[in-house]
């Protein structure tokens, strides 16, 4: 891929190109998404119109950072930006349905008492703020190191630290309250 | 907290992640949004901000396909009735070099409507119709 700045411009078969590009990156990018916006129909369309923004930018790739890390930024940007749209902050209710199933009507304390401590887990960081959730979600999920993280971000690597601290913290807090096992 | 953290992979894998697979459907969507996005206003959008340069039509059509826009390609001389009538409209000059060489470049009209392009897309009234009549093939 690292290539691709320099041949994008003289590549024919942009297409075979592109659809190779989505093979390899189509399936992190949608769990990337997912992470922010949390709702599923959103994340997919998001995907479609980040991997569009992403096609019209190839000839912008300088190959200054991995192609990985500029390809996540435009992801990760989009999906911020899709956030902080009035749109979202008023129309846009997430649910829960996909954690619990459909039929789940209960109420949450009664539900997180039944299910295992992993799922317990998952609802935990899926209901912290994006700062924290896409620290932890990177780290954790993604397996990224410190430096990519900040890389990726464009957040110092001191600061992404703080976060990842205040992240665990914040989950060591619901985890008390929803009375897991102690550490 | 940190041993517990370790569950995160498989627990997000057995719940949201176990519904939200990139399947080849969602290739094929993206593709089809390209195509649709490939078009008019895109276009248009791409070659005003190119021409904050001045260039020849050649040169902008090369610029145009390196971007993966295509459109001019297929039909030569197009591009030259493209820019002939942007230019009747004010958004570009041109400026022949020697008698030889034509070359076009973005004017103070043209730059408002690219900053009104980026910002809301050809969804203007006046907009939709200045590309309609921009790109009416004669």
């Amino acid at each position: 891929m690292e290539e691709l700045s320099i041949c994008w411009r003289e590549i024919d078969n942009k297409e075979e190109v592109f659809d190779e590009i989505m093979i390899t990156y189509g399936q992190e990018l949608l769990h990337l998404v997912f992470s922010y916006v949390k709702n599923e129909a959103i994340a997919e369309e998001l995907t479609q119109d980040i991997f569009v923004k992403v096609y019209y930018s190839l000839h912008k790739y300088k190959g200054k950072s991995s192609f990985r890390t500029w390809i996540w930024r435009i992801a990760i940007n989009h999906c911020k930006d899709y956030l902080k749209s009035w749109y979202t902050k008023n129309v846009i209710k997430v649910n829960d349905e996909y954690l619990y199933g459909e039929d789940s009507r209960e109420s949450i304390e009664q539900v997180i008492v039944q299910k295992e401590e992993e799922q317990l887990l998952v609802q935990a960081v899926m209901n912290l703020p994006v700062v924290y959730r896409e620290i932890i979600f990177l780290f954790y999920f993604e397996e990224l190191t410190m430096k990519e993280i900040s890389s990726i971000l464009r957040v110092n690597e001191n600061t992404i630290k703080t976060r990842l601290r205040r992240a665990k913290h914040l989950l060591k807090e619901v985890g008390d309250e929803e009375k897991w096992k102690s550490d | 907290m940190e041993k517990r953290l370790k569950n995160l992979q498989p627990g997000l894998k057995k719940t949201y992640f176990d519904h939200l697979p990139f399947t080849a459907e969602h290739r094929k969507e993206i593709m089809k949004k390209i195509q649709i996005k490939n078009k008019e206003e895109e276009i248009l959008l791409a070659a005003l901000q190119l021409l904050h340069n001045r260039k020849t039509g050649f040169e902008l059509t090369e610029l145009l396909r390196a971007r993966g826009f295509q459109k001019f390609e297929n039909q030569e001389g197009f591009i030259y009735t493209f820019l002939h009538r942007l230019e009747q409209k004010n958004i570009i000059v041109s400026e022949w070099e020697n008698n030889k060489i034509k070359y076009y470049q973005i004017d103070r009209k043209g730059k408002k409507l690219e900053k009104k392009l980026e910002t809301e897309g050809g969804r203007s009234k006046n907009i939709r119709e200045l590309i309609d009549w921009v790109y009416v093939n004669e």
